[in-house]
């Protein structure tokens, strides 16, 4: 099964569209008061809509637990943000349940009782919000949600009360962090009721210079107002980074484009790369590509995949874990330069 | 491999620090881990801790703090038995009650949260399948209306048997 990110498309300043609603049980108490016995009888319910409903669902869909995992199994699924940073850490009954494609998966007993997300690759949010829509109704015919005439969905922390969705682009925006223009733009952005959360979500850093942009009212907005304002923002920052790059063609091309080669001769032979570093290499030659001043052969993989392979529970799974750190940053460095041999 | 902080010298020293219990590792050059030992790792803020700051601080004066603590005091909602004072501390609610039994504390923080206190979006057909309705009916009133005042009376007549249809449903 091909995931959804394996879609052959290379993607601008915008990599990837999500769409999170945070739906509750009525008749559970939430994730704070839930008792592991009624956690696991909430998670049994769950996965019987899904998996044992007579639709076409149930062959796509598998249940994956979290809790009890071991942790390089955990961090991996978070690397592929199949489940959050939270879950990872929930020291309860807890787990997942993924589309084969990854493109849909409903992470049961986070904070929420579910929390179901999409997405989508490039800017197309309307695909991620249909997916998740279609979704929420399946599980709706079965489940009673937590809801209020008033209030809309109920959800755990009023942060998230109402239409209980959070919307988020993943954008690209080396030259805007670069000019050190986007601190400004993150501020402004703030006052707009948008929020920039790092790589994995809410209190994890960006990397390879990719923000995540996400709407942070949710209350007395409909999911199309929610999601037309958000991406009237993700425009306009989406612009700014495209001036930035053609103002340092305009001014420093030479400088930029030694910059760039730098670091894709780095990538292409260096023998030892960490995390960081492998992301900031990859962040360079997506850019240098994107801007079209980088005329070398691409890598066979798109960025996102590219991305996600080189961080570190997802390596480990591949290559074994009981490397030392140093191979690690071996095995990494190896693979990397394996994808751009033809 | 060049130092990971600065960028510009080869890297040296292999740094490992854990902060809780998360382990964070670096390649540095020898300048960039000395200045870095008194260096505390930088966490970005979570919207979400300012949340029990802002329900700590409903009221700007002190003095309204302290009636607004009072009154408080012993408020629990009556089916978790979470207490105001708990959701205070945590940010979080115990059940779906605690809504209700939080209404008039919570009003105005959520209203300050999101700059408005009613739900207008997507509306489950299970829990508010009748306020679909109403909503539904509301909304072809308002095109029916205006469809007589440009004279469609086709659409018109079309308009009104869909609202009959509906609200034949609503009284059943």
């Amino acid at each position: 099964m091909k995931k959804w990110y394996e879609e052959n498309l290379d993607t601008d300043i915008v990599v990837s569209s999500r769409i999170r609603l945070a739906r509750n049980y009525k008749k559970y108490p939430f994730a704070v008061r839930l008792s592991t016995s009624d956690a696991e009888k909430m998670i049994e319910e769950t996965r019987k809509v899904l998996l044992e409903g007579n639709t076409i669902l149930s062959k796509e869909f598998e249940y994956i637990p979290v809790f009890g995992r071991n942790p390089i199994d955990k961090r991996a699924l978070m690397e592929s943000h199949v489940i959050s940073p939270e879950l990872v850490k929930k020291t309860a009954p807890c787990g997942v349940l993924l589309k084969n494609d990854e493109s849909i998966s409903i992470m049961i007993n986070e904070e929420d009782h579910l929390r179901i997300q999409s997405v989508a690759l490039g800017m197309n949010m309307e695909k991620a919000w249909d997916l998740a829509d279609k979704i929420d109704n399946v599980l709706e015919e079965s489940i009673e949600y937590a809801f209020n005439e008033k209030l809309g969905y109920l959800t755990s922390c009023p942060t998230n009360v109402g239409t209980g969705m959070r919307a988020s682009y993943m954008m690209h925006l080396p030259a805007l962090e670069w000019s050190g223009q986007l601190q400004n733009i993150l501020y402004a952005i703030g006052k707009l009721g948008i929020a920039v959360r790092g790589l994995y979500g809410e209190g994890t850093q960006a990397e390879g210079s990719l923000y995540q942009i996400s709407n942070q009212i949710t209350l007395g907005q409909s999911e199309k107002e929610i999601i037309e304002n958000l991406n009237n923002i993700a425009l306009q920052i989406a612009e700014q980074e495209k001036q930035m790059r053609e103002q340092i063609l305009r001014e420093k091309k030479e400088i930029f484009k030694d910059k760039i080669y730098r670091s894709y001769g780095t990538l292409r032979y260096a023998r030892m790369l960490t995390t960081k570093e492998a992301m900031t290499l990859l962040s360079d030659i997506k850019l240098g590509f994107d801007m079209g001043i980088l005329n070398e052969a691409r890598p066979m993989i798109s960025f996102y995949e590219f991305m996600m392979y080189v961080q570190p529970a997802i390596l480990q799974k591949r290559v074994g874990t009981d490397l030392s750190s140093q191979e690690r940053d071996m095995q990494r460095a190896a693979f990397i330069r394996s994808q751009f041999e033809r | 491999m060049l130092c990971e902080r600065c960028g510009n010298n080869p890297a040296s020293i292999h740094v490992t620090h854990i902060n809780n219990g998360e382990k964070t590792e670096m390649y540095l050059c020898e300048q960039c881990a000395k200045e870095t030992e008194s260096i505390h790792f930088h966490t970005p803020i979570s919207f979400q801790n300012f949340l029990t700051g802002l329900l700590d601080m409903p009221f700007g004066s002190t003095e309204k703090y302290k009636n607004y603590i009072d009154k408080t005091e012993d408020l629990q909602c009556p089916n978790c038995k979470m207490t105001y004072d708990e959701f205070r501390k945590i940010g979080r609610f115990g059940c779906a009650d605690c809504y209700s039994a939080f209404y008039q504390q919570l009003n105005p923080i959520i209203k300050k949260l999101h700059g408005n206190n009613a739900h207008t979006g997507k509306l489950p057909n299970r829990a508010a399948g009748e306020l679909k309705i109403k909503r539904e009916l509301e909304r072809l009133r308002k095109e029916l209306k205006k469809a007589i005042e440009m004279e469609e009376y086709e659409k018109a007549a079309a308009l009104r048997d869909r609202i009959r249809e509906l609200e034949g449903g609503e009284n059943r």
